[in-house]
């Protein structure tokens, strides 16, 4: 029965056995002491742990959950906040984008004035889910790798280029600030 | 080509206009993933029902006060394309299809683990491209298909038939013609590992045994569907892993 098991195709609904034998893992749930599959995949086993899990082809969706890694780009950004749109999580692209909130007091792990130090509409930064919990999913870019990957001038929308410590836009040499990312300026439109 | 207004609905040897028996479902095609933008989405013939089901979601809820802090929304739009049937229909959504998208919704609710993905909404199409008789169980049918194939985890796949009257006799798939002339018909959504039915609709007049037999008879047929569904997925799914063991296999240097 067991290898049997192992490795076949399931679709949802499919009995995959009882509880005494395995514990539901992903893909699966449990209902009154059966386990069954919940996704298109195929089954495994872990015989050491007894849990019966279903590899998925088909899934499951992407979203931001808390601890994910996302990429996105800043709507609008107030005194104290920002709206961020997610456009990517943990490498997998959300089409369409979901909406997230990044606070000014974990935006940065140094003291920040303003959102405008950190971020401006239309750059792209790399932030960390830290509550999914609520209406909007909270961001943070207090962390490291995170930050802001790709700005824009807010006078003439040019690209803002790195020389040195300043921050420099390549066409009418405004100067501005930003909450930059660790590899600011070598990202070229992934989703990582 | 079948005359639309039959004198008769059953012939001498107890056959359907459409050269069926009485306990027979017409042709089914069910086809799994043809829509490259929907996450997940589904084709079915049935006879000469043509349906296509897209799932979107779960993503987020919009408006923002629709969305429920426990659990995904699931959202269904029942449509009739314009030239679906034989006179134009206006593609404003009718009371009937406004019917139609809540049954088909609250038929599929129950086997979609909807607690999984608070705060988002699950969006379900179903578009009637052709139809003839039995759309909203054809719909159910491939709807359910189209959810499995977006990953959305689900106790089980839902396959739906209807039975009607027909000349005082019981007949599984009703198609249009039956349907119009016919004394009665019964809509069933069925889960078939968990022996549920999540729609059970009735329009016209069954005797109780009738109403019991008619039931049992729509069950069967759910479970005929219920084995094309997996085998639907089979295929699809199948093919995919064979393409992705040919890319692993480790290049040959002579």
């Amino acid at each position: 029965m067991i290898k049997k098991l192992e490795g076949q195709f399931v679709v949802p609904g499919e009995k995959l056995g009882v509880v005494e034998e395995f514990m539901p893992g992903p893909g699966t749930v449990e209902v009154e002491g059966n386990v069954y599959s919940t996704q298109i995949g195929r089954a495994s086993l872990d015989l050491n742990r007894h849990i019966v899990t279903v590899k998925t082809v088909a899934g499951p969706p992407v979203l931001p959950v808390e601890g994910s890694t996302v990429i996105g780009v800043v709507q609008n950004a107030q005194e104290k906040m920002a709206i961020i749109n997610i456009i990517a999580v943990d490498g997998k692209t959300l089409e369409p984008p979901f909406t997230g909130m990044l606070h000014i007091s974990s935006a940065s792990p140094k003291f920040e004035r303003a959102m405008s130090d950190v971020c401006k509409p239309v750059d792209i930064i790399r932030a960390k889910v830290i509550d999914d919990t609520q209406r909007i999913p909270k961001l943070t870019t207090a962390g490291h790798g995170l930050g802001v990957i790709k700005a824009f001038c807010s006078r003439c929308g040019g690209n803002l280029v790195l020389s040195g410590r300043i921050l420099r836009c390549d066409i009418c040499r405004n100067v501005e600030r930003r909450r930059l990312a660790d590899d600011f300026g070598t990202w070229t439109g992934g989703t990582n | 080509m079948q005359n639309k207004h039959p004198e008769k609905l059953l012939d001498e040897k107890g056959l359907r206009v459409d050269g069926r028996r009485l306990d027979q479902l017409r042709p089914v095609r069910l086809e799994v993933g043809i829509l490259d933008k929907a996450n997940g989405s589904a084709y079915i013939e049935q006879g000469k029902n043509k349906i296509l089901a897209a799932v979107y979601g779960p993503r987020e809820a919009h408006p923002k006060h629709i969305a429920l802090p426990d659990r995904a929304v699931i959202r269904c739009r029942y449509h009739m394309a314009p030239f679906s049937v034989d006179e134009r229909k206006s593609p404003a959504p009718s009371r009937r299809e406004l019917e139609l998208s809540k049954v088909i919704r609250e038929s599929l609710e129950p086997t979609v683990l909807t607690d999984l993905y608070p705060r988002t909404t699950i969006d379900l199409f179903v578009e009637i491209l052709q139809s003839d008789g039995g759309s909203r169980c054809a719909g159910i049918t491939a709807a359910s298909l189209a959810l499995a194939d977006a990953g959305i985890p689900m106790r089980e796949l839902v396959a739906a038939c209807a039975v009607g009257k027909v000349q005082g006799q019981l007949a599984l798939d009703l198609s249009d013609i039956e349907d119009k002339q016919g004394e009665a018909d019964l809509p069933v959504a069925y889960m078939p590992n968990s022996n549920l039915v999540t729609l059970l609709q009735m329009d016209g007049i069954l005797t109780l045994p009738e109403f019991e037999k008619g039931l049992n008879m729509a069950i069967e047929a759910c479970k005929t569907l219920h084995t094309m569904q997996r085998e639907a997925l089979k295929n699809k799914y199948s093919q995919i892993r064979e393409v992705a063991e040919e890319k692993e296999e480790p290049e040959v240097i002579a």
